[in-house]
């Protein structure tokens, strides 16, 4: 479909002179003359006044649309032998196409666009009606769709041609459905990007809305469309940085806690410091009392200092000493307020009898008795502490031969062997060793300074019950009630444990022995 | 985007009402319709227009008829100038434009290297043909390269939005993938991604040590450097920053970590001291401690009774050693400072010798 295109072709060099121009546009015409189908062009000139002469400066003619790309390469050939500034200008139906130049290059993209058949109906008219459509809507609709299909066949192209030309207009996203999810991929994938390079070092941070918004335009998607779409991706993006960021102020504040324990931890420390100190000193205390129950000189010189070193008050510093002295010397502990240092000291030096004597000294005071003897009723008032401190001590120095606990196993044993009670407590002195067999003469009685004051001594032969005896003088004498309210007071302070009931053979028959049970 | 236009990538186009018979006004508003619907297109939002006044309404023929008008001028068209890649863009918007006021129009459309296409026209239908015209005169590889290189000149890289658009701008202009890809590596340089190129900017701002390193002369080869492999802008001042802090951290850093070392010296002294002095006091302790009234006035007497100074001292040691509980107390002081046996010997000797001194005084 072939239409005329009026065409002017006019030298603009500054550079040339008016015969020079004249000769330039005569062979201009010669040359497009040569050209096929153009020999019956009829070529006007165009007339300048240059230097006060007519001069032909250009020519203007009208030729055939299917001309045209012939006559633009004989052009730019032209111009590539020869780069004369020129002014070219096309009026192809209502379009005015002008083009000033010295390049030839400059002519192969008309050239091109001259071959696709853009310029020219019916690709130009199906194309700019296609274009029309696809404008206001995006997409071609049905209804466009047969419109279009009317004009190609008015047009007379062919489906393939129309087709492309539909692909040209609308892009290769046909309809907005299929528009919107290459906008939404798009988009996911432009936040998931910013996402690995925020897990990396840091960057300058760019919007990539302005790009996205571009997208949209480019694709005909409707900007707010795509803004909701943008922001749905911007919403999900900013809630996982926030998340980031609030871990991240998480490990801050975790950072400022661990700080608070440090200043914890230091005041930890110095109590930590303090409490060594004490350790220090017991240990010092252990190595000074480990051979003797008072420190030496030495000793007791290195304690004084350690103690003003380590800042450790008096009291303290006693304390920790009994403590340790108690620990290795045994407990002095009692109810009564009653010093048995003494007591622990006469023991360590196994002087028995003093210690004897001092543990009747001990108890008497325990009981406020003023070197009164015991009787049975005021036994009852010794302390429990006070016994166990007594009996310790010298449970301890005589590798447990001596002491009240002895004292009441010597009597358990005592007890499961005489039946009658006052041959029982007879049974009890002897064994203890604090009695002879009675005779006819003589009623067994010892005198006091006559008793075994070694560790040969029989066992829970000390300490004496002395504290109990009205008088020493000649004999060794203890009251069967007085002995009865001792053991019976030992036996609820410091019990025993129970003797060990020998497994009972059901098939055996029982054997009843007439014994009875005698309460002490 | 593209940030600076010129007329190498980009168009202009010149927009005048040819309707001489229409209400001025109405064209007015037209024009300014058109000029605020443009400006909301992306990166068009700075786009500068001019603005043709209509030749046949006189400002003051209107001043003497309606004394009130505010209106300085009424236009009859504009002009302005946009990226190559927002031709599409812009001309679809005008022929939305042109539907709307279907106004007899002429449409001059300006685009590189030396093309003007001039159309006058009131159908948006016949104005698509420009659209059709313009974006076929496009040079398509210089077109697309101009494009890609401006989205690398942003964001250091194509980004999956850029390349969306870039892809749409490859089948407009008729290039072929291969075409593409070759024109996206030119574009995108020696470094294909952003992180690459932090990755070697980062490295060769490495060389600066200290903070002064990082002056200007340096920086404009840095600068240089950027351009050329393609890391905007943007980046290059970020990274600049980034390693500015780190040298100042670093400095700070060095500095802070002398002054932690100077405090422990000085702590280290200073416990020393303290131990020196500790000990100090502990033995003039035991020393007045162990001197019982009588002895210390027979070694600290009246001025014609004292000893010689090494007497006197050997008198005192003598004591102290004569006592279990002074020997006791002065091996655990000893013990617990922990001193070198000459530093505790002069420290003795310099209290001992203040004690012969004081006792003069006494």
């Amino acid at each position: 479909m072939a239409q005329n295109i009026a065409c002017l072709i006019k030298f603009v060099d500054p550079q040339l002179k008016h015969d020079e121009l004249d000769t330039e546009v005569h062979y201009l015409t010669e040359d497009l003359r040569d050209l096929d189908g153009m020999s019956q062009i009829r070529f006007d000139p165009i007339l300048e006044v240059r230097d006060a002469a007519e001069t032909r400066v250009g020519i203007r003619f009208f030729a055939h649309s299917d001309l045209l790309v012939s006559i633009l390469r004989r052009l730019r050939d032209r111009l590539y032998y020869k780069p004369l500034e020129t002014w070219f200008l096309f009026q192809i139906s209502d379009l005015n196409l002008q083009i000033r130049t010295d390049q030839a290059e400059d002519l192969v993209d008309l050239m091109a666009t001259a071959q696709s058949g853009l310029l020219f109906s019916p690709v130009r008219d199906y194309l700019a009606e296609a274009e029309t459509y696809s404008r206001t809507q995006g997409e071609l609709s049905p209804t466009e769709l047969d419109n279009l299909n009317l004009l190609r066949q008015r047009l007379g192209l062919s489906a393939e041609q129309a087709e492309l030309l539909n692909v040209r207009a609308v892009g290769p996203y046909k309809t907005q459905a299929e528009k919107r999810r290459y906008f939404d991929e798009t988009t996911a994938a432009e936040f998931s990007r910013l996402r690995q390079i925020d897990a990396d070092q840091p960057f300058a941070a760019k919007d990539p809305w302005p790009v996205l918004q571009e997208l949209a335009e480019n694709l005909a998607l409707p900007i707010p469309e795509a803004e909701a779409i943008y922001q749905q991706h911007r919403q999900r993006y900013d809630e996982a940085k926030l998340k980031t960021e609030q871990q991240t102020a998480k490990t801050a504040v975790d950072a400022s806690l661990v700080a608070e324990t440090k200043a914890a931890d230091a005041h930890q420390d110095q109590v930590q410091q303090a409490r060594e100190h004490l350790e220090q000193y017991l240990s010092l205390c252990r190595q000074a009392m480990a051979n003797s129950l008072y420190p030496s000189e030495f000793d007791q010189g290195r304690l004084d200092q350690a103690r003003r070193l380590w800042d450790i008050s008096i009291d303290e510093a006693l304390t920790i000493e009994i403590a340790v002295r108690n620990e290795l010397y045994g407990s002095l502990e009692s109810a009564a307020g009653v010093d048995y240092s003494r007591l622990r000291d006469l023991l360590l030096q196994q002087a028995w009898q003093e210690a004897d004597m001092e543990t009747e000294a001990v108890i008497l005071k325990a009981l406020d008795r003023d070197m009164q003897p015991v009787t049975a009723a005021t036994v009852q008032r010794l302390p429990a502490i006070d016994l166990a401190t007594i009996d310790a001590l010298w449970n301890r120095y005589s590798n447990k031969r001596f002491g009240f606990r002895a004292q009441q196993q010597v009597h358990r044993s005592q007890q499961q062997i005489q039946q009658d009670d006052r041959q029982q407590w007879l049974a009890f002195q002897q064994a203890l060793g604090w009695r002879e067999p009675p005779s006819l003469f003589y009623q067994g009685y010892r005198p006091y300074h006559d008793l075994d004051f070694s560790l040969e001594a029989p066992l829970g032969h000390l300490p004496t019950w002395r504290w109990c005896c009205p008088s020493l003088s000649d004999r060794y004498c203890l009251s069967l009630d007085v002995m009865a309210a001792v053991i019976h007071h030992l036996s609820l302070c410091m019990p025993l444990d129970p003797v060990p009931t020998p497994a009972v053979d059901p098939t055996a028959p029982t054997v009843l022995t007439g014994g009875q049970t005698r309460a002490v | 985007m593209v940030k600076e236009l010129d007329s190498g990538n980009s168009f202009r186009l010149s927009i005048k009402s040819l309707e001489d018979d229409s209400d001025p006004r109405v064209v007015h508003a037209g024009v300014q319709a058109l000029c605020s619907s443009i400006t909301q297109l992306s990166q068009l939002e700075q786009t500068k227009f001019a603005f043709l006044p209509n030749p046949q309404y006189s400002v003051l023929a209107e001043a003497v008829a309606h004394p009130r008008a505010v209106e300085p001028s009424l236009y009859a068209g504009l002009q302005c100038r946009a990226p190559l890649s927002k031709l599409r863009v812009v001309l679809r918007h005008v022929g939305n434009w042109l539907e709307r006021t279907a106004q007899k129009t002429l449409f001059v459309l300006e685009i590189p290297p030396s093309h003007t296409i001039t159309l006058q026209t009131s159908q948006a239908k016949v104005l698509a043909q420009l659209l059709t015209l313009g974006e076929a005169l496009l040079p398509p590889h210089e077109f697309y390269r101009t494009q890609a290189e401006g989205y690398v000149s942003t964001f250091g890289e194509l980004t999956p939005a850029a390349n969306a658009n870039l892809s749409l701008v490859q089948q407009r202009v008729g290039l072929s993938i291969e075409e593409a890809n070759e024109l996206n590596v030119t574009a995108t340089g020696p470094f294909k991604t952003l992180a690459e190129k932090y990755q070697h900017f980062r490295r060769e701002l490495l060389v600066c040590k200290q903070a002064s390193d990082l002056d200007e002369n340096f920086w404009n080869v840095m600068r240089a450097k950027a351009i050329s492999m393609g890391l905007p802008e943007a980046d290059a001042q970020f990274l600049k920053d980034e390693r500015l802090n780190a040298l100042h951290q670093e400095a700070e850093q060095t500095r802070q970590q002398a002054e932690a070392e100077a405090a422990a010296e000085a702590q280290r002294q200073h416990e020393r001291q303290q131990r020196l002095l500790g000990y100090r006091h502990q033995f003039e302790e035991i020393v007045i401690d162990s001197l019982p009234q009588g002895v210390a006035r027979k070694h600290i007497g009246p001025a014609g009774d004292q000893p010689e100074a090494a007497l006197f001292h050997q008198s005192v040691m003598a004591d102290l050693a004569g006592s279990d509980f002074n020997r006791g107390r002065l091996t655990q002081a000893r013990e617990y400072y922990n001193l070198d046996p000459q530093e505790a010997k002069a420290l003795e000797k310099t209290v001992l010798d203040e004690l012969y001194l004081l006792s003069d005084l006494l």
